[in-house]
């Protein structure tokens, strides 16, 4: 549960609601759908979330319709009705969410009893899931529980080197292609990876949790609480090691991982680790010739709270120089030290004052966040230079699927920095 | 509620609170973002920014305590960091159903702080959809803060919204009535300063920024109202949609603003206009195989003005194909509106496959599974005035000139 000690004006944070994140984790099952019991306008919103990362949302993602005498009567008939379109129309999802909106949850409908009364063909969870809940992270974690509570098999043993991913969203920015990073990764260095839940696995998969010698967790504000529940559950050990931005960012992500649960391969992802330093190194000091050394006299990077402060000590530790930094947390995370190279580190909602004042005093800086900060320096209307790292990203067009974690995001995200610090130079060279 | 907040969106002086859970504000937010970079991509500056939106972030445990001490305190925060000449408040649908009174709190802040607030008697989804919040603070700002006064000639005030003053309709309508001699003073709701507010009664007429749709007939009430209260002269069931209608348009407002001369001048200069853009077009579009697919209620889509369009780039329509989304009873209603200005065979969904295949471009309400159709999106605000026609015309022209061997979906 989320709670604020300031207001703020909502125009500096970046957040949506836990339908959107109960939704989310859902949809990262393959084949499963969800039904929200809410009104159109929330479902709407949802949908349109969702679509950036999965362009087939509207297809999975279905709407009961109530009208506002449903908060009198009950929305049982809406629900009945929905259901039943559902079923005429031969879908048959691995996996069936159903989520009331907040004002639905209000009312006091039985929605597990009305959904097991239509004896659905195939599984299914319900949820009260709205704003009250919380945002995003709120929604995905209450989902992910809601599935394993139910779902998951007790009778399962654990298996040699097998882990499961926590705490991935294929609804981040880029989701898919640092998920597929990170996996990759983790098999090279000999891990078998068991399941990833919301974010690619099959519901079988899940139902197998158990099956893992070490719980990984990545987003701590998607996947800590479910490490913590698995761990009493099954006595499934965890490990928080955030996102590994940067190659020495994720030699040591690996190394963590490695001192929870040794691999055989260590050495072959720290072997293509240096060759991809060496590389870049090589590159860099032909561009350095030409542009000089990358520097900014400010950055800010603004993200959901794991990834923030993994790419703040990536940015600083290796790939840029500056100033100042200051890290822009949009969850509160705490439970490892994930950057200590931050100047500042403010957390929305709490520190709602001091960010607001950042931006009205934000002028020549690299941002690293979404469109929406980008926004409103632009309407301030100062210079600025930016490269988009969260959602929403209107600005920005990203087509191919290379992550920005690991060792391929390294060089990825090396590149897009240079880029916009070339353009930087070359725009003062038209001012003067 | 995202209603309520737009009707004051951009008036510098109010700050806007929803009693409502934080997520409800991140979806005025979303639409905030859109527009901005809405503008951006269509080439225009937006001239002011946002207001403050702050939420009262209500939380499970106020369902069962309530939440207007919660309220009470993000009201303090605000007035205390924004000094606002005005609090809006929106209730959301939990506060509806909580029943926390949303109207008596904005009753006594009204008192302890002697600042204006206005609120709605509304609760999110129980009590309408977007339009109900947003033409109930427009009511009230008119009677809080309109009063009447001598009307200058040659002026204008724009009613509605449509993207504000930096949005196609606005720009576009100024852009006439500049070359007409007439001055626009300001754009009601949402996009004048709160000190500026009461001096658009002193314009001369209205220029609704109207066309079709519930919108469009909230507007029409709310420029009644306006015209019995303050004498402004106005132009009814004359909207510059189409190029027909832009053209009427252009003569209407000459009459109505006593400058028939000078807009005749303007009407020449618009003929001229478009005469240069067809030439240039007409080049790739005549005889080019055309379907048009419509999936929208006949109050939401203007057939004459889109026939308009088919007929001055001379494409070849095979036929109209009406979509599974146009339900029975509006089907009939559409036929009978086609057969007015045109005599092309109009199929069902099903029935009309084969002529979206041969179609060279297909204009379509929603967007088409087969990937690859040449689609161009018809949107339900369609660009008005001689240059949204144009805009719209070169469009179709630019996909007709495509070389790619796909499809895709192209926006007006």
């Amino acid at each position: 549960m989320y709670s604020n000690n300031q207001w703020g004006n909502i125009c500096h944070r970046v957040d949506c609601c836990a339908l959107s994140g109960a939704a989310a984790f859902v949809a990262g099952i393959p084949d499963a759908e969800i039904l929200v019991n809410g009104p159109l306008w929330c479902y709407f919103y949802a949908l349109r979330t969702l679509e950036h990362a999965k362009y087939d949302m509207g297809e999975r993602f279905h709407d009961c319709q109530p009208d506002n005498n449903a908060i009198v009567y009950g929305t049982e008939k809406f629900l009945t009705e929905a259901l039943k379109r559902l079923l005429d129309s031969g879908r048959k999802p691995a996996l069936l969410l159903v989520e009331n909106s907040c004002s639905l949850s209000l009312i006091g409908d039985d929605l597990a009893g009305i959904v097991r009364k239509m004896e659905l063909p195939y599984p299914f969870v319900t949820l009260d899931c709205g704003g009250l809940v919380g945002g995003f992270a709120e929604g995905y974690t209450k989902a992910a529980l809601a599935v394993l509570k139910k779902f998951a098999d007790e009778k399962v043993e654990p298996l040699e080197n097998n882990v499961n991913l926590l705490g991935l969203s294929d609804f981040y920015y880029n989701g898919v292609a640092d998920r597929n990073e990170i996996i990759r990764l983790l098999t090279k260095a000999g891990y078998k990876i068991n399941a990833v839940p919301g974010a690619g696995s099959s519901l079988e998969d899940v139902q197998e949790i158990a099956r893992a010698k070490l719980n990984i967790v990545c987003n701590e504000e998607l996947g800590l609480q479910l490490a913590q529940c698995l761990e009493k559950r099954f006595a499934t050990p965890y490990v928080v090691v955030g996102m590994p931005y940067g190659i020495e960012g994720t030699k040591n992500w690996l190394t963590r991982i490695h001192e929870a649960l040794p691999c055989e391969n260590l050495q072959a992802v720290f072997d293509e680790g240096t060759a991809q330093m060496e590389r870049l190194t090589a590159k860099e000091n032909d561009y350095r010739g030409v542009w000089g050394s990358l520097w900014f006299d400010k950055v800010i990077l603004s993200a959901a709270g794991t990834q923030a402060l993994c790419m703040a000590q990536a940015l600083r530790n290796e790939w840029l120089d500056m100033g100042e930094l200051t890290v822009i947390c949009q969850h509160e995370v705490k439970s490892a030290d994930y950057c200590e190279v931050a100047d500042k580190v403010l957390v929305t909602g709490k520190d709602a004052d001091e960010i607001e004042k950042l931006f009205q005093n934000a002028e020549d800086v690299l941002l690293l966040a979404s469109s929406s900060e980008t926004s409103n320096l632009r309407r301030r209307g100062v210079r600025f230079y930016s490269c988009n790292i969260a959602y929403p990203s209107a600005d920005e067009v990203l087509l191919t699927e290379t992550p920005f974690v690991g060792i391929k995001g390294a060089a990825h995200l090396l590149e897009r920095l240079w880029n916009v610090y070339v353009k930087k130079q070359m725009d003062e060279q038209v001012d003067k | 509620m995202p209603g309520v907040w737009r009707a004051v969106a951009y008036m510098d002086g109010v700050v806007v609170i929803f009693h409502s859970p934080r997520a409800c504000a991140h979806i005025a937010r979303t639409m905030d973002i859109n527009t901005h970079y809405r503008a951006m991509g269509d080439g225009r500056k937006e001239e002011r920014a946002s207001v403050p939106l702050l939420s009262s972030q209500l939380e499970e445990k106020h369902s069962i305590f309530g939440g207007i001490d919660r309220l009470k305190k993000c009201i303090a925060y605000a007035i205390e960091k924004y000094d606002p000449k005005c609090l809006v408040l929106g209730g959301s649908c939990v506060a509806g159903v909580i029943g926390d009174d949303v109207e008596a709190v904005a009753k006594e802040v009204e008192e302890e702080y002697n600042l204006p607030v206005i609120t709605v008697d509304s609760y999110g989804f129980l009590d309408g959809e977007f339009f109900e919040g947003y033409f109930e603070i427009t009511y009230k700002l008119i009677d809080r803060y309109l009063y009447p006064q001598e009307h200058i000639p040659k002026t204008v005030v724009l009613i509605g919204d449509n993207g504000g003053p930096w949005g196609h309709y606005a720009t576009e309508v100024t852009r006439i009535l500049k070359a007409m001699g007439v001055t626009v003073i300001g754009q009601f709701p949402g996009y004048i300063t709160l000190a500026d507010l009461p001096k658009i009664t002193s314009a001369e007429a209205m220029v609704v920024l109207g066309g079709k749709g519930n919108t469009h007939e909230g507007l029409e009430c709310l420029t009644k109202r306006l015209q019995e209260k303050f004498g402004f002269k106005f132009l009814q069931d004359v909207y510059p949609v189409g190029w027909e209608r832009t053209q009427q348009w252009i003569v209407e407002m000459g009459k109505l603003l006593n400058c028939e001369e000078k807009a005749e001048e303007v009407l020449q200069a618009e003929r001229l206009l478009m005469e240069k853009s067809l030439a240039q077009f007409l080049s790739v579009t005549k005889s080019k195989k055309a379907t048009l697919c419509i999936g929208r209620w006949l109050m939401y889509f203007h057939p004459e003005s889109m026939l308009g369009v088919i007929n001055a780039l001379e494409l070849d329509l095979q036929g109209i194909v009406l979509l599974d989304a146009l339900e029975a009873g509006y089907f009939d209603e559409m036929v009978g509106a086609l057969r007015k200005y045109t005599d092309v065979p109009i199929y069902s969904n099903l029935d009309g496959e084969r002529l979206l295949k041969e179609a060279d471009v297909v204009l379509t309400t929603h967007e088409l599974q087969d990937k690859n159709l040449k689609q161009v999106f018809l949107p339900m605000l369609p660009k008005v005035g001689t240059l949204g026609e144009i805009e719209f015309m070169q469009v179709i022209y630019r996909v007709l000139c495509s070389k790619h061997k796909g499809g895709g979906l192209v926006y007006v």
